[in-house]
């Protein structure tokens, strides 16, 4: 009955209730789209160094990353990569040898991290294969000084061209210093120009050779995993086939990401929360409006036996009504215009010019039903926390008075 | 004109309720918009201000050719005239002179490349606050011949208080430097990638180390905030002679500033998406309070008034309204967002830990620069401009026998 009551008044005055109605609409929908706009541009931000820099799962020595003392390797490696590549839920791994060096131009000396790779194996983890912006990636290998590809932050504070030797300094297995030149033919481009700074990478074998190290051992193992797979339910099987190694998500290793892919849910939700507050006030005001304009009415339901809290009751229904229905038009426009930028990316000349930062252009929407869902709820409560004034107001009216009233 | 305003006043007093509630929509949409700008704001100076504290300070003089080829030639004199000129330009809190460079540190059978900085320890001690941070042993002084290295350095080279670390490095004009030094102390630099590689010497110990006396790479400038930045950097400028120059913090670390500007630009997506709730927020209300007088509108059309000047009334009073509503607005965000400037939002969860491991406060901090309200004042005042066009176009529309009867 109430509600059949609550519902009608809406109506009753539509232009009231339309306004209402839309700012709601547009309040959600702006809600709802802008929370698919930075969960896309997050998601990308973070694959994109999932690719480049991380990948899903890093596979180590237990003791290797206490102190990247190169001693403590993983035997075997070989076997164990061909062993992970056979995994349905793996793309692809790679073995690399790891070790920190100095390498020194005409005009300066630089601590680097250098990574000893397999060509082959690496371009189906990492993609640093296609950031080359000059040179190419291992292409050439017939010549007598190994070919070393590095940053290109890296290239320009040691002033180096393709071409440039540079030699690298390392200690060895022994613990003795061995220096080995290198000849620059590859410079990659990355997202991160600390990564780019820190990074180069040469030939497994020959950084085998420069450590004097012998036998099939690496210092890390990585794997990219085929879309939508948790790295965590992988790294737990692995756990169990391997417990001697130490395994590890690109969460655990790269711990801003992991709060980017975490946190920007909760900016959002805040932003959110921001625009329903200012939503709320427009609600009470023309809740408040409703009341106070019907005054008499009220009056008069209440002296035909209608009780103090069936009134307050309706005021709250009519306001949830309201929000309910301007939530519903909002979410449904919001989820409809991000499903279509989730396969077709939506271009903002905005963000041209920051692509080198981890900003895309061109961003592909992403929003999750629990979301939806979570809003949705938001929306609910917005309305019974807004009518409770002008619903307060309404009961405290005296029907004796409020019946007088024009 | 006279009359006009008189007229537009007293329709404002007529209906207390109706003004106010129309006025509230205004003052909590500066209060919601400013709320937002603030929290932006805050958490890049929060950003800025602990990331300069870890290396770059504010401002930097150095030698003209020092940025680009950062090698000990390229290096300072002091000069107490000029030191004492820029102490005195306003807002400067602090000035110290820094050597900044590279060597390999040796203990035992391990070696690393590091960051030797040469510091005046009392003053760097203000800028880093690095005696909260020491884990084990005691300060340096400045006469001091001893050394403090940062916890990760001092895991991974096994070294302890009382231990001598060796230092090997190229030194002023290209002399080799090589020395012993005591660690006197351990700290944890709160920079984690700084935590691995950082060596503090006392600049006298680091001048004799590198035979460059009373030479400086650098000499750090730290300001009240980061606003004062750009005026410090203008009158530096003409202080200096022709091989110095000064470079902002926004030049040493551009990371982090572009990183600040690509959040800034995601940060006006969503002011706008803000203003628009808000705009129709103010639209719905208005229009509801307008619809109300449609009948009164009527009458004074038909008794003789022009609707060229019902417009010119409603457009006073709903300037009228404007001001008053930013202005209220304005008083009303100042202590709020002051209360959240003195009493920031503390965070908590994965992300407080994160931020915590970066030495970062985990607090979401606002800004109480006062142009930021008053510009959002002044942007709310037009938004209520625009939308008081729009209703006031659907009164000039108004059908003359219909407005009577209603």
């Amino acid at each position: 009955m109430i509600w059949t009551i609550a519902w009608r008044n809406i109506w009753r005055n539509k232009l009231r209730s339309v306004i209402v109605i839309t700012a709601l609409a547009i309040g959600l929908f702006a809600g709802v789209f802008s929370m698919g706009l930075y969960q896309g541009m997050a998601e990308m931000r973070y694959t994109s160094a999932i690719k480049t820099e991380v990948s899903h799962i890093q596979i180590f020595n237990k003791t290797f990353r206490e102190n990247y003392d190169i001693q403590f390797s993983i035997n075997n490696s070989n076997k164990i990569v061909e062993k992970i590549n056979n995994i349905p839920k793996v793309a692809a791994s790679s073995r690399r040898l790891l070790s920190e060096c100095i390498v020194s131009s005409a005009h300066g000396t630089s601590g680097i991290k250098l990574i000893g790779i397999e060509p082959n194996r690496e371009k189906k983890v990492t993609d640093i294969s296609e950031k080359i912006i000059d040179g190419n990636y291992f292409e050439y290998t017939s010549s007598r000084i190994p070919t070393i590809v590095i940053g290109k932050k890296l290239a320009q504070k040691l002033k180096l061209n393709i071409g440039s030797k540079l030699p690298v300094q390392m200690l060895d297995i022994n613990g003795d210093i061995s220096y080995k030149l290198y000849k620059v033919r590859g410079i990659y481009e990355s997202v991160d120009t600390s990564y780019e700074e820190m990074n180069a990478f040469v030939m497994y074998a020959e950084m085998q050779h420069q450590l004097a190290i012998d036998g099939d051992i690496a210092h890390q193992i990585v794997l990219f995993l085929k879309p939508d797979i948790e790295a965590s339910e992988v790294a737990s099987a692995l756990k169990k086939e391997f417990p001697t190694l130490e395994i590890l998500t690109w969460k655990e290793i790269n711990k801003e990401l992991a709060l980017l892919a975490d946190s920007m849910n909760q900016y959002m939700y805040i932003f959110v929360l921001i625009i329903m507050l200012a939503l709320c006030f427009g609600i009470v005001n023309t809740m408040l409006m409703a009341v106070l304009e019907r005054t008499r009415e009220l009056g008069m339901l209440m002296a035909v036996g209608m009780n103090q809290l069936r009134i307050f009751l309706m005021i709250i229904l009519e306001s949830v009504f309201l929000c309910i229905t301007g939530g519903i038009v909002g979410i449904i426009i919001g989820w409809v215009v991000i499903k279509n930028y989730e396969t077709k990316p939506l271009i903002l000349d905005i963000f041209k010019g920051f692509e080198t930062y981890g900003y895309s252009y061109k961003i592909y929407t992403k929003l999750l039903f629990s979301d939806i869902l979570i809003i949705g709820s938001f929306v609910i409560l917005l309305g019974v926390i807004s009518a409770i004034y002008p619903a307060k107001k309404a009961t405290q009216l005296d029907p004796a008075e409020a019946i007088r009233t024009i | 004109m006279n009359t006009y305003l008189k007229l537009a006043w007293r329709n404002l007093w007529r209906n207390k309720r109706r003004t106010l509630i129309t006025l509230s929509s205004i003052v909590f949409s500066v209060l919601f918009v400013s709320l937002m700008r603030s929290m932006n704001e805050g958490s890049y100076d929060s950003m800025i201000d602990t990331m300069v504290k870890f290396y770059s300070g504010y401002l930097q003089v150095q030698d003209t050719a020092y940025w680009d080829e950062k090698t000990l030639d390229n290096s300072l004199e002091s000069n107490l005239v000029l030191d004492k000129k820029i102490a005195s330009i306003k807002d400067v809190s602090l000035v110290t002179y820094r050597i900044e460079s590279f060597a390999l540190a040796a203990h035992q059978e391990k070696s690393k490349p590091v960051m030797v900085f040469g510091i005046n320890p009392q003053l760097e001690d203000q800028i880093i606050q690095l005696s909260d941070k020491i884990v084990s042993g005691n300060f340096i002084d400045e006469k001091s011949k001893e050394a403090m290295i940062s916890l990760g350095l001092s895991k991974y080279l096994n070294l302890k208080v009382g231990d001598t670390i060796v230092l090997i490095s190229q030194g002023y004009h290209g002399v080799s430097a090589a020395g012993k030094f005591k660690v006197k102390s351990v700290f944890k630099h709160p920079s984690p990638d700084f935590d691995k590689r950082v060596i503090f010497l006392s600049l006298e110990t680091a001048q004799e180390f590198y035979s460059m006396t009373d030479k400086y790479t650098s000499q750090v400038i730290m300001a009240k905030d980061h606003y004062s930045v750009e005026n410090i950097s203008k009158n530096i400028k003409p202080l200096l002679p022709k091989n110095r120059t000064v470079m902002t913090w926004d030049e040493i670390v551009p990371e982090l500033a572009s990183m600040i500007k690509s959040d800034r630009i995601g940060g006006i997506v969503m002011l706008l998406i803000l203003y628009l709730v808000v705009g129709f927020g103010i639209f719905g209300t208005a229009m509801m309070m307008l619809n109300e007088r449609k009948r009164e509108f009527g009458i004074i059309n038909a008794i003789g008034m022009h609707k060229y000047q019902i417009n010119i009334v409603l457009s006073i009073e709903m300037i009228i309204l404007g001001i008053i509503g930013a202005f209220i607005g304005l008083l009303l965000t100042f202590p709020i967002i002051a209360y959240f400037y003195n009493n920031p939002i503390p965070l908590t969860g994965d992300m407080a830990e994160v931020m915590l491991e970066y030495g970062i406060e985990p607090f979401m901090y606002f800004s109480i620069q006062p142009l930021i309200f008053i510009n959002q004042a002044i942007i709310v005042f037009f938004i209520s401009l625009i939308v008081s066009f729009f209703v006031i176009i659907s009164i000039a529309r108004m059908n003359l026998t219909k407005a009577l009867r209603s």
